[in-house]
């Protein structure tokens, strides 16, 4: 039983990469040459690479001087600065780039603005373009930096009291500790939480499309969504695939043989004061950091709304918010199953099967959603071309959006359960058992009151994660459905930016209010009572 | 009662136990011990349960747990269990843990049991701490209380005090081991600690590398009649001397002893002694003597560790617990009392 589950899953997760993989070898494409001989292929890679680069640049300026003040100093404001950071993570690049889009465009408000103060016209003065790779870069930067932050403030908080005390007492001034303590401590952190960035940014498929700047994830959508040709989107995934597994092969090199030991706070931090002058700076960095990643987005998307009031009453509204949920609420629940299944078969046995599992379904989330898209495509083409004689029985449904947002996820449950389920120690089983319980009540008893806040936690986690999903729904979805993600994009294209941004704020508060749920149910609950 | 018969416990072809056999009387505690690796906890996880019983017999009260085609879960054998960890569930409080085990009892039994243990742990008051706002003393209370809760027929304890730190472990040890006594139930303990076997143990399980039963009886049988060169080693460091059996005398680099004086003579091949470092101290005034050279001199909780050499380069450590220690390279003139002596 244990062994068909294993099996299947690692069916799941094998056959989509295994498929893509045949297409370098198999299959006649017809526009894959096409790709090459217009040198489209390396305009991919180079404009990929600058984005890659530039947004991995600006977020780790962004992010990490963030971590160090709100983690080491005291002044005004910290506490609410320390959660605020990370609300960017609520906005979807592309809903930024449809607002920057729109703002600073040729015809927007703020060159309107600036021509009507100046009294200029049209093409008479510079002004930057923000359809480029450096806005693509700023915007991405802008809203995904919260993931560095977020890991560099974890690890500053892992340094034990005691290391900085004997760090000042051997006369080490608080630039130095930054510079030669925290940033070689924290290094694994830091690149860790860079290769997520870069990882991100070369997943980005709606900013890029918005601003029209030729990358890989374009590519693959063009090759399937406009020449039809699956061999060559198979070819241009693959491509990226490489890129990805050697950004993730570097990162893994980089950690080395090393070991960082993560030494656990034993007595909380004492905030250092800060000088009224850094204070200002700190400020303006940190405010400007929540205010481009998400006030403005934000507050753009509230004001375009308001003459649209009633979309968010409209019946086909409610449609696609409804089918947005369910198909989040879905793969969430299948990505539970799935990590609840695969967390007990480790803790029950360590085999190479089991690892090899794991391994696989955990490569997901650095596997970019066209990338996946495709993949899950081309399985399903061929399991109806050779079953079903090609009619739309599997492509015609969710199924597809499901098994590719399920795929893409898999890592965020898994890795929430099986760190809630290592907290029940093997000892605390036998225990319970000793005390006369059996397997199920043990289960019941023990077990789903400690891991139900790992559960809540990763459904939280994927649902979020599958409603802001763009590529892999937008390939993966059926002609009839339209999830709230798709619609802010098709709209967006068309440019009919009032239209799309109930539908953005609409995503926005999806995302934000079962965090703000979990967070004050784990604030008050007795569970954050833990040792 | 508990009842262990001819255990024998393998993992993949390497014997862990052999032949283990040894009773628990009600009240009692019994200490296994020896070396790291000789699977101490192996049979006390085989006596819980939780680990399958592979050949032997395991009987409480006259009622077999486990056989060698039988094995009684570990939620159905009502035996009380107590690790080095506290392992106390950290999403309940401390009335919760101890009420645990009583899941399905009306509310004011449970109540009742669960206020006598908060008392008799001297605990009251703390029922609705969590267990990360308890220190390590009183976390490991709060296990002994939850695995004293639903009045198991048997406690076994894996080194429950190794965590704690010294002078706490002996307060909570001398306490607690009063607490379980007063169960009336078999106790039954792994601990690796000399000093804790002689101070608690009622009796001594004795195990040696590759889990050969060497000894079992008293802390002070063990001690006086070890029947074996590691049972004698157990209890602290011995002078170990080569020796030659010759008329009725044993001769050694000390002197001669004659054999009608050791206690008891095992069946061995006869050609070691052991000598206690306590047998050994400063010489009389025209006392029969060995002359020995202070090498070094170690202060110990009652007196002084004196390690010397002899003229042949044997070393020879005692115990000199009066007066004042000798200086390095002193020479001394040592006696030795027959009792601390040993032949095997």
């Amino acid at each position: 039983m244990n062994r068909i589950g294993l099996s299947l899953v690692l069916l799941a997760f094998a056959a989509p990469v295994l498929l893509l993989s045949s297409t370098l070898v198999l299959g006649q494409s017809e526009h894959f040459n096409y790709f090459i001989k217009q040198g489209l292929i390396l305009e991919y890679l180079t404009n990929s690479a600058l984005v890659t680069i530039l947004t991995a640049t600006i977020s780790f300026l962004i992010a990490v001087p963030a971590a160090w003040w709100v983690s080491f100093y005291e002044f005004k404001g910290r506490r609410v600065l320390e959660w605020a950071l990370v609300l960017p993570l609520a906005v979807p690049p592309y809903l930024a780039a449809i607002v920057y889009g729109t703002l600073l465009e040729g015809a927007g408000p703020v060159q309107y603005w600036l021509r009507d103060i100046f009294q200029m016209q049209y093409g008479s003065y510079w002004f930057p373009q923000i359809r480029s790779i450096e806005g693509m870069s700023l915007i991405l930067a802008f809203t995904i930096y919260p993931y560095l932050y977020m890991l560099a403030r974890a690890t500053f908080m892992t340094l034990s009291p005691q290391i900085l005390d004997s760090a000042i007492l051997l006369g080490i001034n608080r630039r130095q500790i930054l510079f030669r303590l925290l940033l070689p401590l924290s290094r694994p952190a830091l690149i860790a939480g860079l290769a997520l960035i870069i990882m991100e940014t070369l997943a980005d498929f709606g900013v890029a499309s918005l601003f029209g700047i030729p990358v890989f994830t374009t590519g693959i959508y063009r090759a399937w969504n406009s020449f039809y040709d699956p061999v060559a989107a198979g070819r241009i995934a693959i491509m990226l695939l490489t890129f990805v597994l050697a950004i993730l092969w570097i990162e893994k090199l980089s950690r080395g043989q090393k070991q960082f030991s993560t030494i656990h706070l034993t007595a909380h931090m004492k905030h250092w004061p800060l000088r009224t002058s850094m204070t200002i700076y700190a400020y303006i960095h940190c405010i400007s950091a929540i205010v481009f990643g998400f006030l403005i987005p934000l507050m753009a998307l509230g004001f375009w709304s308001i003459p649209n009031l009633n979309q968010f009453t409209r019946s086909d509204t409610l449609e696609i918010t409804y089918m947005t949920f369910i198909i989040s609420a879905l793969t969430s629940f299948l990505v539970i199953g799935i990590g609840v299944f695969t967390a007990y078969s480790l803790r029950r046995s360590k085999s190479i099967f089991v690892n090899i599992c794991i391994a696989l379904s955990s490569c997901g989330y650095a596997i970019p959603g066209t990338v996946i898209a495709v993949a899950v495509l081309l399985v399903l083409i061929t399991l109806q071309n050779t079953f079903f004689n090609g009619a739309l029985i599997l492509t015609g449904t969710i199924f597809g959006i499901l098994w590719g947002c399920t795929l893409r996820f898999t890592t965020i449950g898994f890795n929430t359960i099986n760190s809630g389920l290592q907290q029940i120690t093997q000892q605390m089983d036998e225990i319970a058992s000793l005390l006369g319980f059996n397997p199920i009540s043990r289960l019941l008893r023990l077990h789903l009151p400690l891991l139900q806040n790992s559960l809540m936690i990763s459904f939280i986690l994927v649902f979020i994660e599958t409603l802001k999903e763009l590529p892999a729904t937008l390939l993966l979805r059926p002609f009839d459905v339209n999830t709230l993600a798709i619609k802010v994009y098709e709209y967006a294209n068309d440019e009919m930016v009032e239209l799309a941004a109930p539908m953005g704020l609409l995503m926005i508060s999806m995302s934000i209010i079962p965090v703000i749920l979990i967070n004050s149910k784990l604030k008050h609950g007795r569970f954050n009572a833990r040792n | 009662m508990l009842e262990i018969n001819n255990i024998s416990h393998s993992y993949s072809l390497k014997e862990i136990l052999k032949n283990i056999t040894f009773n628990v009387d009600p009240a009692n505690l019994c200490c296994i011990t020896g070396p790291s690796g000789c699977g101490k906890t192996t049979l006390l996880r085989i006596i819980a349960g939780l680990q399958e019983l592979q050949s032997g017999q395991i009987k409480l009260n006259n009622i077999t747990l486990a056989a060698s085609n039988f094995n009684c879960p570990p939620e159905k054998r009502n035996i009380g269990m107590v690790f080095q960890n506290p392992s106390l569930f950290p999403h309940l409080n401390v009335f919760h843990n101890i009420s645990f085990g009583l899941y399905g009892l009306p509310k004011d039994l449970i109540q009742n049991r669960v206020n006598y243990l908060l008392k008799l742990i001297g605990l009251e008051g703390l029922h609705n701490r969590y267990p990360h706002q308890l220190s390590g003393g009183q976390q490991q209370r709060v296990s002994i209380a939850r695995a004293l809760a639903p009045e198991p027929k048997l406690m076994l304890l894996d080194e429950p005090f190794a965590n704690l730190d010294q002078s706490l472990r002996r307060e909570i040890r001398e306490e607690l081991l009063l607490i379980l006594k007063e169960a009336m139930i078999p106790i039954l303990m792994v601990t690796h600690d000399p000093e804790e076997v002689l101070l608690t143990a009622d009796s001594i399980v004795l195990l040696s590398d590759g889990g050969k039963l060497i000894q079992t009886g008293s802390p002070e049988q063990v001690r006086n009649q070890p029947t074996c060169l590691e049972a004698a080693s157990f209890f602290g460091p011995t002078n170990i001397l080569p020796t030659t059996i010759h008329d009725g005398y044993a001769l050694s680099a000390v002197g001669q002893f004659p054999l009608k004086s050791f206690s008891k003579i095992t069946n061995t091949s006869n050609n070691l002694l052991v000598i206690r470092p306590e047998g050994i101290r400063p010489a009389l005034n025209n006392e029969k003597h060995v002359t020995a050279l202070v090498k070094s001199v170690h202060r110990k909780e009652m007196g002084w560790l004196i390690k010397t050499v002899l003229k042949d380069e044997t070393t020879i450590q005692y115990f000199q617990i009066h007066g004042y220690p000798p200086k390095n390279n002193d020479s001394v003139n040592l006696a030795i009392d027959t009792q601390h002596i040993f032949l095997f």
